[in-house]
């Protein structure tokens, strides 16, 4: 039967995007928890660990090309697949921001600090892309609330970061590239936090058909 | 292009009987003028019967009952006084299967404008060309316009009964699954011509290839036993259906 192997299909890449998932949330958490001990040994794992996280988005985009051509999906079935392509895509992204955390340890001075609001930002956003994943996976609406309250926590805290960081400067020259390197970081966990936001928005088109926006 | 395109046949609470078996129920359907609409279904959901409905060619088959009215251009084509032969000229069909006569490519073509009363032959050759080039098929049989139109290959048979429903000059023309007889090449061109065709007419056509409705047509509705079960753009129909009926259809988890 056409359609069971369709579903199959469709099983296989719900599962790699849930595999993904947990590898880039693994990844982000991995990377925060890596820059707040100075664990290079961690550090390095993310930056490995990144080429496997891209092995798998061209790996999806594969079976959805695949998928597209040998069974014309259409309706539900066609969104499933050609969104998890979107979702793909910026899990991708934030496997790469993950990654340019783990690097920024090697520009870090000996001693540097870490704000508590970054270490919370790297928190949140761990959970988030997890938590965005599980919203299309699963398609468990009851998540996108959460999402949306952690994405206001993360732009909360990513606002008081810079006038922390302008006054460290001020205050303590000689740390200024490392408070530099954490806004660079900041940034990093902002985007990471909205890579995640879209991911549910796309997640949402794929449910209800309709372009709503978060 | 939107709902609001001009309708040029209106159906309303259409119900037809074959003696005790109630084929369509309560059908209501808006055709709009220039568009392709396509009529999907599973075997036996009514949309022949349907689209049979639309030129009274029921009206020929023993014990059939209808209720409802078909406005094509505001008039109610189920009224007593309309004459079922000008109307059959206005809304044309195409069937199946190539059902060419056994006669000449030409005489194919001329046989409906010689019922209708046309006999100069200059006027004749006019139309039978015009008809064969808007059926693209005009390049490939101009040279041998005597052979018999059996000789010719399904696909350009199919575009030989096309070419024959085009000479009488019809405004709707119905295309019950035109293709299911078709290799892919000669189905290609017929799905060509149909999107040439609906610049000139209204089309509707039946048919069981799903992909077939999805790259036709303006309007798709499905059909299931006897009722309109969704009717819409076919973008929205394929992209997202609102009926979980037609949704299961289209995704082959029917039944």
């Amino acid at each position: 039967m056409p359609r069971k192997a369709l579903d199959r299909q469709i099983d296989k890449i719900r599962r790699d995007i849930l595999e993904m998932s947990e590898l880039v949330s693994d990844a982000v958490l991995k990377a925060i928890t890596a820059l707040e001990n100075n664990d290079k040994k961690m550090a390095n794992e993310v930056i490995i660990g990144d080429e496997l996280i891209d092995n798998y988005y061209t790996h999806i985009k594969k079976r959805v090309i695949q998928t597209i051509a040998l069974h014309q999906p259409v309706a539900k079935d066609l969104r499933f697949i050609s969104i998890s392509l979107d979702v793909a895509y910026n899990l991708e992204r934030i496997g790469d921001y993950a990654r340019d955390i783990a690097e920024s340890l090697d520009y870090m001075n000996k001693g540097y600090f870490v704000l508590d609001e970054i270490s919370e930002m790297g928190r949140i956003s761990s959970q988030m892309s997890g938590d965005a994943a599980d919203v299309f996976v699963n398609e468990n609406r009851e998540n996108i609330d959460e999402i949306l309250k952690k994405e206001d926590r993360v732009d909360e805290l990513y606002k008081s970061v810079f006038p922390t960081l302008k006054n460290i400067i001020e205050k303590k020259y000689e740390k200024y590239p490392d408070a530099l390197n954490l806004i660079l970081i900041a940034k990093f966990l902002e985007r990471i936090a909205d890579h995640s936001v879209n991911i549910a928005n796309r997640a949402m088109y794929e449910m209800s058909g309709e372009e709503e926006y978060l | 292009m939107g709902m609001d395109d001009k309708n040029k046949i209106m159906v309303r609470k259409l119900n037809l009987w074959y003696t005790d078996n109630h084929v369509l129920k309560d059908v209501d359907l808006d055709i709009k003028e220039n568009k392709v609409t396509a009529l999907i279904g599973p075997s036996g959901c009514g949309k022949t019967t349907f689209i049979r409905a639309l030129n009274r060619m029921n009206d020929l088959i023993e014990g059939v009952r209808v209720t409802g009215e078909v406005f094509l251009d505001g008039r109610n084509i189920y009224d007593k006084d309309v004459d079922v032969v000008s109307l059959r000229k206005r809304v044309g069909m195409v069937f199946q299967k190539p059902n060419p006569f056994p006669m000449s490519i030409f005489d194919n073509v001329a046989y409906g404008p010689r019922i209708h009363g046309i006999g100069d032959k200059k006027k004749l050759r006019e139309i039978v060309k015009e008809s064969l080039v808007n059926a693209a098929l005009w390049d490939e049989v101009k040279d041998r316009l005597n052979m018999n139109a059996l000789d010719l290959s399904g696909g350009q048979q199919q575009r030989l009964c096309i070419a024959r429903t085009l000479a009488v000059k019809p405004e709707v023309i119905l295309f019950d699954e035109p293709c299911s007889a078709l290799d892919p090449i000669a189905t290609g061109k017929i799905e060509d011509l149909i999107h040439e065709l609906k610049k000139q007419y209204t089309i509707v056509i039946v048919t069981h290839n799903m992909q077939q409705a999805a790259r036709v047509s303006d309007y798709t509705g499905y059909f299931l036993l006897g009722e309109m079960i969704e009717f819409g753009k076919t973008k929205q129909i394929f992209e997202n259906p609102k009926k979980k009926l037609t949704e299961d259809y289209i995704t082959g988890r029917f039944g």
